[in-house]
């Protein structure tokens, strides 16, 4: 799915003194079977930039693209939507309800009246994709999972709906270092197949860096910049300025680039830095 | 030496409803902090880090061994109101622990449940949010502040209370760069110039590294303890335990593996820039 939005506007509560203007005029785009990553402090209007790309909220001015067409928000263009566009919420275990794993997951694909045997398939397929597909589970209340199974759970329920974009709100809040591992190990998974979006919005980019092809970067409702990874990297004192961070091998880095080093500021992941490092000493060790 | 703050002996807990039989979320721990202390409790999802906050201002409670928090024990219900004065806990999302409807009615919460005078209220109120750098929001609405914002405010709200000890369950996890970097600091500050005792909890080992102790959990047990330079620097025990280092503490592993010839505890990008500069004027 290619999204491409032209001066997308969002105020809350337009036309009373409580107004909060969250998005002024972005003009974005996401190119199908990219791994986009959406950076801003808080209260720089990513959540709600996601409600509007999931359709749960309508742009009071702009619009928005889907595949070239502009989405006009009847009832069955939405539908179509929501089955196209999953959304993950910050915290989404939270929203468990069901009494047991097997429901929670086989709620939406229900709600969307698919035949039970289709149920029953979607279920089995979107647990496995994330790993639970343990059959012991299935029978379990949600809640007694743990942590971090709770997270891939609430992403399974998602998934059950086959989406083809999935938008996730700081996704990794909360889990331990394993649990993020596996996140973004299945979030990799699923953009590796052809035309399958990922947007993450995350303050921590130690994880998705090595991962991420395309940033989206808002500042007080506006799109700062977008672009590939190098070209927003390069901007770091931009970044500092609106509060936001590096990745910390790109910190690490900068540390050693000011200690007059000879590396490259620009790296991704630990593994290119080691590479570096280590060709490096081959040049400085002494024959 | 400090005078020992908290104390836990064969600490053990089974959450209520749990069969006798099930394994314990706290098991046998044994544990002195001493007053000005900073430490970092790190741990995988479900081994015990949340558990064992709140058994330091008997939010729970033993099930078997005890707790004392300055010689209190948290058995005694006719110590807990002063024990939660000593210790203070605030929460990862900053949204589940605001009350008031103005920042300063939060912060003066805990006070007036205490019944202390208004005047005072007023003057402890305001230390606290100028301490923490927001008095300009005193009068706003909670939920027109960003996350870090909120985060300070709970915390004003505790120091208001005028603590001996922060409980602070991964308090930056939902918190934007900006947001963790002004909360750790004045963590760090209240910590440094009014020897208040600090127990975090993190799943970050950036945030760990900057604690005089860390302590690891693993399934209720308290596996290992010492400083970060000696936790944070066994890789191997953190991989098996589903958890990691800093960048630096990472890469400086990994370099060490392939031959460089690099000090062990390096945990901080500074430290590993001296000593790659020092292998290049060797070489």
């Amino acid at each position: 799915m290619l999204i491409c939005t032209k001066k997308l506007s969002y105020t809350y509560m337009p036309g009373t003194s409580f107004k909060v203007e969250a998005l002024r005029e972005i003009d974005l785009s996401i190119d199908r079977g990219s791994f986009t990553v959406l950076l801003g402090p808080s209260g720089s209007g990513k959540s709600t930039l996601l409600q509007l790309l999931g359709g749960l909220l309508r742009p009071t001015e702009g619009a928005i693209f889907i595949d070239g067409r502009r989405l006009q928000y009847r009832r069955r263009e939405l539908r179509e939507l929501r089955r196209r566009v999953g959304l993950v919420f910050q915290e989404p275990e939270r929203q468990f309800f069901c009494e047991t794993l097997y429901d929670e997951i086989a709620f939406a694909p229900r709600n969307f009246a698919l035949p039970p045997g289709t149920v029953k398939e979607r279920v089995e397929q979107a647990l496995q994709q994330v790993g639970l597909d343990d059959p012991a589970l299935l029978q379990r209340s949600p809640f007694q999972l743990s942590a971090g199974q709770q997270r891939l759970a609430a992403i399974a329920a998602v998934l059950a709906m086959q989406p083809r974009l999935l938008l996730l709100d700081e996704p990794t809040a909360g889990l331990d270092q394993a649990g993020q591992r596996k996140l973004f190990a299945l979030l990799q998974q699923l953009n590796r197949r052809p035309g399958f979006t990922v947007v993450v919005v995350t303050h921590r980019l130690d994880r998705v860096a090595s991962l991420a092809d395309y940033y989206l970067v808002l500042d007080r409702g506006g799109l700062l910049m977008e672009g590939s990874p190098g070209e927003i990297f390069s901007r770091a004192e931009e970044l500092h300025r609106c509060g936001l961070s590096l990745p910390p091998v790109m910190l690490l880095m900068h540390e050693l680039i000011a200690a007059g080093l000879p590396f490259s500021p620009v790296l991704y992941s630990i593994e290119e830095a080691r590479r570096e490092i280590n060709a490096w000493r081959k040049k400085v060790a002494r024959p | 030496m400090a005078a020992v703050l908290l104390e836990t002996k064969k600490l053990t807990f089974v959450y209520p409803g749990q069969p006798e039989s099930s394994r314990p979320a706290l098991k046998e721990i044994d544990l002195e902090v001493c007053a000005g202390e900073y430490i970092a409790l790190m741990g995988a999802n479900g081994s015990g880090k949340s558990t064992l906050l709140k058994q330091f201002n008997a939010l729970l409670r033993p099930t078997g061994g005890a707790v004392f928090v300055d010689g209190l024990s948290t058995a005694d219900d006719h110590c807990i109101p002063q024990i939660r004065s000593l210790c203070g806990m605030i929460f990862q999302n900053p949204d589940n622990q605001i009350v008031g409807t103005t920042v300063e009615e939060d912060v003066a919460f805990g006070l007036e449940n205490r019944a202390v005078p208004p005047p005072e209220i007023r003057r402890r109120v305001a230390a606290a949010l100028e301490l923490l750098g927001i008095a300009h929001r005193a009068g706003f609405p909670p939920h027109q502040l960003s996350g870090g914002e909120k985060q300070r405010v709970a915390l004003a709200g505790l120091l208001a209370l005028r603590p001996r000890c922060l409980l602070l369950d991964e308090p930056t996890a939902m918190l934007d760069p900006a947001g963790q970097a002004v909360l750790l600091e004045a963590v760090q500050r209240l910590n440094r110039e009014q020897g208040i005792t600090v127990i975090q909890a993190t799943h970050y080992p950036e945030e760990a590294a900057l604690a005089g102790r860390v302590l690891l959990l693993e399934n209720g047990l308290l596996l290992k303890e010492g400083p970060p330079n000696d936790i944070l620097s066994d890789l191997p025990l953190l991989r098996s335990l589903g958890l990691g280092s800093t960048a630096a503490g990472e890469l400086a592993y990994l370099l060490r593996r392939d031959g460089m010839p690099l000090p062990g505890g390096i945990l901080h990008n500074r430290e590993l820039a001296v000593q790659l500069c020092l292998y290049a004027q060797k070489n």
